[in-house]
């Protein structure tokens, strides 16, 4: 039996809808048996936790997120240049949030207990929930307009997703160092620097967060406001994720911009032979990247968690490995930012059902509770993956199968 | 010298032999023309695959075969999809490396909280010399054959040119898959080692995510050359070994010390490709391309 492996005429009519939605089905099978065969977990259990998440207004803030992170890979991804590395760059923009958003836009009083009832009703003051070293509060007073500190928290964030993506861009456009490895590996150097800083500089100064691997909490009028209790997901998120969408859409398509970024993923010798400084469109499709994934840090540190806390085991980041997760997003929009938003969705039921998932297996025997939500996600994730990188041959190309000895 | 440095500087012994066998891993089945970024996802399944068969069987010598067994399948099933259909390398390699991930986790989590117990190597400096005898004499064959037997040949001709390699009779197929083989069994036996010989500890889940891109780094800074490979490794692991003593001497935080492994992985990628290494060493030329034969059966 051989395979005989044919490039189509024409790419495989609807062959953008049929091979996603085939992969995800295909992918949760495999994860299905993965997760059975392994770890006893009951596959209805698995389907039931994928069915509840895709309804769960709780997955609406990833769903947000992931769109933004679908349109910041998908630009490199046009371009053939694989940004891995935007966990480390939400990371910075998270750092660089709470630098901002818990030094610069605030300043700390600190008040004897006895004082402590006329500044917990004054208005503009935020009162740390439990007390200093020495014994007094610590009551956090704007230094700023709420409106002006949000923005500057999202361009301090922006700029610094933007310079960590630029080393490695520029070690790819001069040095030629792949930059799936050095996107990845810088990813580590960000996690192991946020520990430092959260044990270090921007550690708490109360008896609960200093040297526990723990900030102070944002001041609540620095907050985004959420859309209603029952999810996380904020106005400012998805007002970013329309206009960072809208804008992306409009360069990728609409602009020479655009254009020759997606010619540097389809055919770079034509730009050379155009006279276009190709290294400069690496740098940029990297940087640009960077910078819309170090805005998530923000959406996630001033929507989500309004607190650095440190990184416990490298596979339980603050992001829940988001970054990566978003690569399964562009990949299956099969980078065409039309189809990240559909893609968003799907890949943010599967990350909530990794939760759900993960809250449900209490009841498993042998010790299957265990098991991190990350861990089941990658799970879910991976198998998808791969089912899809396989099958999207058949976009583009027809294989059969034949008998031996005709 | 007094025994206790002696014992020191052996000490390193575990340390190198598991990134060593891994990264000279790497280099070979790169050396075959696939580009491989599965590495870490397969080293961490690797870990677990260790941690629970040397459990079971009661001995760290069954742990590092069944690694080794799992890793080969990794392997064989990467090169085979990436020589067989016009496939991404790179998006097939990290697709399998979240499989890894996940599968790591699911393998070894369930066992690690029912029982509370680690079967490892034993610790004493005859077995760190051991490890570093055993790993550079298989870094000696591995070069040996890849510079002077007919498959090392074929395995640098599959990866400089497969097309021509294809039309003088190679089977880049078989080649490619002997490589995988190789070059897996390699990176499983590294990952074994490096939870049973030089930490083992219970099992935690994500235990040995992220060494994988420190051989790879390793590998890569070494310009994939297995002899060359010898020094790259044993930078790393006595940077990764003496983490404590850069911790106490130079009064490094313990999280700059975790990150110090990866920036010198950054250093050394750097400094190949800057230095006259890079075109010494050159990778091969069919690396990460598509290998696809028009109208033709593969």
């Amino acid at each position: 039996m051989r395979l005989i492996v044919t490039k189509r005429v024409k790419p495989l009519k609807f062959g953008g809808i049929i091979i996603p939605f085939l992969s995800i089905v295909v992918g949760i099978f495999l994860a299905t048996i993965a997760l059975y065969g392994l770890a006893h977990v009951p596959p209805l259990l698995v389907y039931s936790a994928i069915g509840q998440s895709l309804i769960s207004p709780q997955m609406l803030q990833t769903f947000v997120m992931l769109t933004i992170l679908g349109v910041a890979l998908i630009i490199p991804f046009n371009a053939a240049v694989w940004n891995i590395g935007a966990e480390g760059q939400i990371i910075w923009g998270m750092i660089m949030s709470a630098f901002i958003g818990l030094t610069v836009a605030v300043r700390y009083i600190i008040v004897s207990p006895s004082d402590l009832p006329k500044y917990t009703n004054m208005p503009g003051m935020f009162v740390l929930p439990t007390p200093t070293v020495s014994g007094a509060y610590a009551v956090e007073a704007l230094t700023m307009n709420p409106g002006t500190a949000i923005c500057l928290m999202l361009i301090v964030a922006g700029i610094a997703g933007a310079v960590w993506a630029l080393i490695a861009g520029l070690m790819r456009a001069y040095l030629d160092i792949d930059e799936v490895a050095t996107t990845l590996i810088m990813n580590y150097i960000a996690y192991y620097a946020y520990n430092y800083i959260v044990y270090g500089p921007l550690q708490g100064i109360t008896i609960s967060t200093s040297g526990f691997g723990l900030s102070n909490a944002l001041h609540p009028a620095l907050r985004f406001s959420r859309i209603s209790t029952a999810t996380t997901a904020t106005w400012e998120g998805v007002a970013l994720m329309i206009a960072i969408f809208a804008i992306a859409w409009f360069v990728l398509r609409q602009t020479t911009f655009g254009l020759r970024l997606r010619i540097l993923g389809s055919n770079p010798q034509v730009l050379r032979a155009a006279g276009i400084n190709v290294r400069k469109y690496i740098v940029l499709a990297l940087t640009i990247s960077g910078a819309i994934a170090g805005l998530v840090g923000t959406i996630l540190f001033a929507g989500n968690l309004y607190q650095l806390i440190k990184i416990k085991t490298i596979t339980t980041p603050p992001t829940h490995n988001i970054g990566y997760t978003a690569i399964l997003v562009s990949w299956l929009s099969m980078l065409d930012i039309r189809g990240v938003p559909i893609a968003a969705y799907i890949v943010a039921s599967l990350f909530q059902a990794g939760i759900n998932l993960q809250s449900s297996l209490g009841g498993v025997s042998g010790g299957s509770a265990m098991i991190s939500s990350g861990a089941l996600t990658y799970v879910l994730i991976g198998f998808v993956l791969t089912t899809f990188t396989v099958l999207r041959v058949f976009a583009e190309y027809s294989i059969k199968v034949v008998r031996e000895g005709r | 010298m007094d025994a206790g440095l002696i014992a020191i500087i052996l000490g390193v012994g575990p340390a190198f032999a598991a990134y060593y066998l891994t990264a000279i891993g790497h280099g070979l089945f790169e050396k075959s023309g696939i580009l491989n970024l599965a590495i870490d996802g397969v080293f961490t399944v690797g870990v677990a695959v260790a941690y629970v068969a040397a459990l079971f069987a009661g001995t760290a010598v069954a742990g590092s075969v069944a690694a080794l067994v799992v890793a080969v399948a990794f392997g064989l099933l990467i090169a085979y999809l990436a020589t067989k259909l016009p496939i991404s390398h790179g998006a097939i390699g990290l697709s399998i490396m979240f499989v890894g991930y996940g599968l790591a986790a699911l393998i070894a989590v369930p066992i690690r909280s029912q029982i509370n117990a680690v079967v490892s190597y034993p610790m004493n400096v005859g077995v760190d010399v051991a490890f570093i005898i055993f790993s550079i004499v298989i870094g000696v064959l591995v070069h040996y054959m890849l510079s002077r037997t007919k498959l090392g040949a074929a395995i640098r001709a599959a990866g400089e040119n497969p097309h021509a390699a294809s039309s003088l009779g190679v089977n880049v197929l078989r080649v490619r898959l002997i490589a995988g083989m190789l070059g897996y069994a390699l990176i499983g036996l590294g990952a074994s080692f490096y939870f049973l010989a030089y930490t083992p500890a219970p099992y935690s889940e994500g235990m040995g995510m992220g060494q994988g891109w420190i051989a790879f780094a390793i590998s890569l800074s070494a310009g994939r050359h297995p002899i060359l490979t010898i020094l790259s490794a044993l930078v790393f692991a006595e940077l990764l070994y003496n983490k404590f003593v850069l911790q106490g001497y130079l009064g490094l935080s313990v999280h700059i010390t975790k990150m110090i492994p990866y920036l010198a992985a950054l250093v050394a990628m750097v400094i190949f490709m800057v230095t006259p290494l890079k075109r010494k060493l050159a990778p091969p030329r069919a690396l990460g391309k598509i290998y696809f034969k028009e109208e033709r059966t593969v």
